[in-house]
């Protein structure tokens, strides 16, 4: 999935199932995610 | 009633505990010390009298392993520290490298002077970027300080580590194929014999130990063979980090003793399952161990042999919990597209069977499963990893365990809730189909 700023790729593994949801954006890992906290991630990357 | 002391994890919730002067403070690098003094020989002999087996997954004493490496060979030797951890489940190597880097590095150079190396690797995975910088700053802290490098602490054994990326395959964490992307080749894992400790790494002696397995080193050359054999079970002794996740209140690593109850590991260390559910099914040992059903994982301790017994495995020591929510068939089809995605394409029953797999589940999961569906997916498992007779020990129609790894979890699924698939044979549960 993608649109003009953002990439969405599901991956099978990162080596963190302690802590997640997990998304890794570009080289770094962002853990214990929900919805409301991703979108507020997401946020800060406009 | 919980006496055992944390070994490996001992000082991780401590500030700065992952640096150099932390780990002096503690007594780190201490066993190096008196290593460095001692025989390769004696080295090897005491790991060999400790028990100790690997942690990355197989379980191979590690001392044993060693005393492979050809005593008259003059190639070089090499050590490789397998810091690829991705079986799912797993996440205990990355808390190591956060927390306890040295300590780990410590013990990559005991396990190199043991076996005469002076070439060592971390292949750490491709996604753990934070952790290869920090590696990076360990190691050149280490040179700094005399503990890499030439004459170390003013022996006359020297010693260099170099660190490696991997690129994120699944496949890499197996040591051939790991050893096959270390040489700069596609990760496809070796037909054995030759095993690595006779004709590894650039056709010379190669040894591959796990994080964990290289961390319990320091501990064991320190308090002796005698103090690790006497935690938890002789045959398979020591500390271990036993990683929970899935339904659980509490993920995380957990450092136990071998040994040690699985219905403890849930229901007091993760603090069991959130809202009162009831347990399901557990994956005792990473995604490629067959699951144990809540009835057998309530009555199982965490121990090589007798997971055996159960027809599972130890593994990794990823513990993964399932409650009552979960649908299995889903459950089982995730599994099979993990290791669809992950096969290597080397051999054509793995290959073509874990796709085969995707497919079948995949219609079953959409409404159109036919009735030998069940049948075939033994079928299929069995094709891909051997007639499962555990008493025969039956493996092999694979190059590497991965068959293996993906037959078991999936037979057991079928076979434990059978009735789940067979459901979908005449109406589709109500939860809508993720496929």
């Amino acid at each position: 999935m993608a649109n003009d700023r953002f990439t969405l790729m599901k991956v099978e593994c990162l080596g963190s199932c302690g802590t997640a949801p997990v998304v890794q954006i570009n080289k770094e890992y962002h853990e214990g995610l929900s919805t409301q906290k991703f979108d507020k991630l997401l946020e800060s990357f406009e | 009633m919980n006496t055992f002391k944390p070994v490996l994890t001992e000082y991780i919730d401590q500030q700065d505990c992952h640096t150099l002067p932390f780990y002096k403070r503690v007594g780190g690098y201490t066993a190096l010390d008196k290593v460095l003094k001692m025989n390769p020989e004696d080295v090897t002999q005491e790991v060999k009298d400790s028990n100790l087996r690997g942690r990355g997954g197989a379980g191979f004493p590690t001392g044993v392993k060693w005393g492979f490496i050809p005593k008259d060979s003059n190639k070089p030797k090499y050590l490789i520290n397998n810091a690829d951890e991705s079986e799912p489940g797993t996440f205990k190597d990355r808390l190591l490298m956060n927390k306890a880097p040295h300590q780990m590095l410590e013990g990559m150079v005991i396990a190199a002077y043991a076996i005469g190396c002076h070439t060592s690797f971390i292949y750490i995975r491709g996604e753990f970027y934070k952790e290869y910088k920090l590696l990076e700053k360990v190691v050149t802290e280490a040179y700094e300080n005399n503990l890499l490098g030439d004459n170390i602490l003013g022996s006359n054994y020297s010693l260099d580590v170099v660190i490696h990326r991997g690129a994120g395959a699944y496949i890499c964490g197996e040591e051939t194929g790991l050893i096959e992307s270390l040489e700069g080749k596609r990760g496809w894992p070796r037909i054995k014999p030759p095993f690595p400790a006779i004709e590894g790494y650039l056709q010379s002696p190669t040894i591959v130990n796990n994080v964990e397995t290289l961390s319990c080193l320091p501990h064991i050359m320190n308090r002796g063979a005698g103090w690790f054999k006497s935690i938890g079970p002789e045959k398979g002794p020591g500390p271990r980090l036993f990683c929970i996740s899935g339904c659980v209140n509490n993920p995380g690593v957990f450092e136990e003793p071998m040994g040690v109850s699985l219905k403890d590991l849930i229901f007091d260390r993760a603090g069991g399952i959130p809202d009162g559910k009831q347990l399901k099914a557990v994956f005792p040992g990473g995604s490629s161990s067959a699951i144990l059903t809540a009835d057998e994982a309530m009555d199982v301790m965490m121990d090589f042999e007798e997971l055996v017994e159960k027809k599972s495995m130890l593994g990794s020591a990823g513990v993964i919990v399932m409650d009552e929510t979960v649908n299995m068939v889903q459950a089982c089809l995730n599994i099979a597209r993990f290791y669809a995605h992950e096969s290597c394409g080397q051999c054509t029953p793995c290959r073509e069977g874990t796709a085969w797999l995707v497919k079948m589940l995949t219609r079953l999961v959409n409404g159109g499963g036919k009735p030998d569906d069940i049948d075939m997916l033994f079928e299929i498992t069995d094709n891909i990893g051997g007639l499962i007779d555990f008493s025969k020990g039956s493996f092999g129609k694979t190059i590497c365990p991965f068959g293996e790894a993906v037959a078991w979890p999936v037979r057991s699924f079928v076979e434990k809730f059978k009735n789940e698939f067979m459901e979908y044979l005449t109406h589709l549960p109500q939860e809508k189909v993720v496929a």
